[in-house]
């Protein structure tokens, strides 16, 4: 089937249904009906008992629409609520009366729904003519033709009966009414005279009330001043406790600011010791470094002495036997260079001194290890001796070592102290 | 051009009784109809939901349908007023709504617009409630009576529910979702061949389709523990509870089964099991005459009920 087809079908089914249920709505019968409210099934009317009600409220939001559907989804009441205030909408439902009814507040709403049957004889009656409304329409099938023409005879005989009751309840009225007028005047007279006594009374109950409301409205006037006045203090107060608390803020600030001072600049100092430790360790490392090459350097100089020794006990055999034994041992000319250099050999290392050692004491003692102090590097003095004779450096360090005002003495500054 | 004029003044005039305005709304059912149709593909446009084809135009006709059913019932309670404004207004308030459709577009194929015709006629007809435990997971009216736990007047409404829907409310149904015999045999014939493949599917848009119509229900309705089921059950009480929102809820449904024990296939979880057409009266009395022998009855019965199944 083309789309166009199939889709004018679709509508053409759609407005038949439409047609069908607005023209049979009213008509719809069930024994329970099922109550939306904003499209959300929230109860049901069982219609079987009575005249059923069923109340809804709801805290949180207002109730948009109410719909009534019958158990078969057919839609057969319903309600557009406002969005605030009330509503109420009455329809038939097969004779039958469906009462719906909303009241929306702010962001809250409440509905109900009641079901109003009809009295036995009238729903036989209103049924009866709806039947023969549909079966002279030829809606109905033929096999219904007589219950419907029963249903007829029962409107028209219904009909003449109360005709006869009207016609009956007129005819008496007027000739009660001629019988009775002269005793009704008199008794009018009176009631008149009556109203006339209660109304003077009313007029006297009505001043006095006025006058009591007066002194009321007088009263209520100076508590409300009195009110007023207090209000007014409570406000004055409510500022100056706002104002204080004002003050005490900006005190309390003055004081986080400075906190907040105090607080950097002892963690810049802690940060500074941090430092100053590390450069320490750092220190501590180097001069066991030191040490441990002075250690190196003494063991050195102790093989040193021992060839020196050596060299000494050679020096006292015979020239000729020198020159032959030189001759034949040709040791290398550097090394005969040194042993001849050794008696004035300058011998440089590092001495730092105690804090607060004066110039002159530090000369002093450079007079008396016939040293030459360099210049201050860190704290660090280079000084240079010169060994008169194949004296051992260790006894020159070992003698300075002992000195009050030498801190420490060094032969290696490979890594200078403090830098 | 005239009668185009006529028409546009009969349409803004004021309607200042119910009567007229019942008149005015049987002379005007095609405007009407039109005109909430296009204000539903102006709504799936603006929203990005729209696609130039056949089912995408069913679902704005279904839906412009919909709010033309309410229209003419909510209508006759707000004159004096000027209908086309009315139903302006009505259907800008509906659609204000947050997710007012069930748009998905795997619901647009015959499978999708079949069950999502069912599920949203259970939402307003409790025929079509009841019908839904046949139609997702084959359970018969005893089936039924027996998960839920109701009583004997609980009971006698289901037979009820079963009865209308098979008589006029599937049919009614099929037909405001415009689906064709070509399409419904169709699912038939993949059920035939495929059932596996198709009961999957069925699984996941019925999914889809229960997460958006559950909404529907009061907020008195929330999902319930094992535990509150169990207590729910031994204490008899809350029928129109345990009615809408096991429909509705898979997860609930599953406890409700288990601690029933009812399902028919010896599993814990019920499964879907989708049927096309309604229940038809054979399947009843079939599904009944096991029980009267003595036996346990669900399993027999449900396959007699299977093979009883004939085209509307």
């Amino acid at each position: 089937m083309e789309p166009d087809v199939q889709l004018s079908d679709y509508r053409t089914r759609l407005l038949e249904t439409l047609e069908d249920h607005s023209s049979h709505r009213h008509r719809e019968r069930s024994d329970f009906l099922q109550v939306f409210v904003n499209h959300a099934r929230v109860g049901t009317l069982d219609c079987r008992r009575g005249s059923p009600a069923f109340t809804y409220a709801d805290g949180e939001r207002v109730i948009e629409t109410i719909e009534i559907r019958t158990e078969a989804g057919t839609l057969v009441g319903g309600l557009c609520a406002p969005e605030i205030g009330m509503r109420t909408a009455c329809s038939s439902l097969s004779g039958h009366a469906l009462e719906i009814s909303v009241h929306n507040q702010q962001e809250r709403g409440s509905a109900r729904v009641a079901y109003q049957p009809a009295s036995a004889r009238w729903g036989r009656l209103q049924q009866a003519a709806e039947n023969l409304a549909a079966g002279l329409s030829g809606l109905r099938p033929v096999g219904l033709a007589w219950p419907r023409t029963l249903a007829a005879a029962q409107i028209c005989v219904t009909a003449v009966a109360l005709f006869l009751i009207t016609d009956r309840w007129m005819d008496r009225t007027a000739q009660s009414h001629l019988e009775k007028s002269s005793s009704v005047e008199a008794a009018i007279r009176d009631d008149m005279r009556s109203l006339e006594q209660k109304l003077a009374q009313f007029t006297e109950t009505q001043t006095a009330v006025a006058q009591t409301q007066q002194q009321h409205i007088a009263k209520l006037q100076h508590t409300l001043n009195t009110v007023t006045q207090t209000q007014q203090q409570l406000a004055a107060g409510v500022m100056t406790v706002q104002r204080e608390v004002n003050d005490k803020k900006g005190v309390g600030r003055e004081v986080d600011h400075l906190t907040r001072l105090l607080m950097s600049k002892v963690d810049a100092e802690r940060d500074q010791v941090h430092k100053e430790l590390k450069t320490l360790t750092a220190a501590n490392e180097g001069l066991t470094k030191q040490l441990s090459a002075l250690e190196g350097s003494n063991q050195e100089l102790k093989n040193r002495l021992k060839s020196a020794g050596l060299d000494v006990s050679k020096v006292s055999v015979p020239p000729e036997k020198d020159i032959v034994i030189a001759e034949k041992a040709t040791p290398p000319p550097q090394v005969a260079e040194a042993r001849r250099d050794n008696p004035a050999q300058p011998f440089t290392f590092w001495v730092s001194f105690q804090d607060g050692t004066s110039e002159e004491s530090i000369d002093h003692l450079m007079q008396e290890i016939h040293g030459r102090k360099g210049a201050n590097n860190a704290g660090w003095y280079d000084v240079v001796v010169s060994l008169p004779q194949p004296q051992p450096a260790d006894g020159v360090l070992e003698s300075l070592k002992h000195a009050k005002i030498v801190k420490a003495v060094t032969t290696h500054r490979t890594l200078p102290p403090g830098q | 051009m005239s009668e185009s004029q006529d028409q546009s003044e009969r349409f803004s005039n004021v309607v200042a009784t119910a009567k007229e305005f019942d008149q005015f709304a049987a002379a005007a059912l095609p405007q009407l109809l039109d005109r909430a149709t296009t204000q539903t593909k102006r709504f799936l446009k603006e929203t990005g939901q729209w696609e130039p084809d056949i089912t995408h135009e069913k679902l704005a006709l279904r839906w412009g349908y919909e709010l033309v059913e309410r229209f003419l019932v909510c209508g006759r309670t707000e004159v004096p007023c000027r209908p086309l404004f009315l139903l302006d207004s009505l259907i800008a308030k509906y659609y204000s709504q947050p997710e007012p459709l069930c748009y998905h577009k795997d619901l647009l194929s015959p499978l999708g617009r079949f069950l999502d015709g069912l599920t949203s006629r259970a939402v307003v007809s409790r025929d079509g409630l009841m019908a839904l435990f046949y139609h997702l997971y084959g359970f018969g009216q005893g089936h039924v009576v027996k998960t839920l736990g109701l009583g004997m007047a609980e009971s006698q409404r289901v037979y009820k529910n079963f009865e209308r829907w098979r008589q006029s409310g599937w049919q009614r149904t099929m037909e405001e979702m415009g689906m064709t015999d070509t399409e419904l045999n169709g699912i038939e014939e993949q059920k035939r061949h495929h059932p596996e493949r198709l009961n999957a599917e069925a699984d996941r848009l019925t999914r889809l389709l229960l997460a958006h119509y559950r909404k529907s229900e009061p907020e008195h309705y929330p999902c319930l523990s094992r535990q509150k089921w169990d207590d729910l059950f031994g204490q008899d009480y809350g029928y129109d509870y345990r009615v809408w929102h096991l429909a509705f809820c898979h997860d609930c449904f599953t406890h409700a089964c288990d601690l029933r024990g009812t399902d028919t296939q010896g599993a814990v979880k019920p499964r879907i099991d989708l049927q096309v057409r309604p229940l038809q009266k054979g399947g009843l009395m079939a599904f009944f005459m096991p029980e009267r022998g003595g036996g346990k009855g669900h399993g027999t019965g449900r396959a007699t009920q299977r093979l009883s199944h004939t085209p509307a």
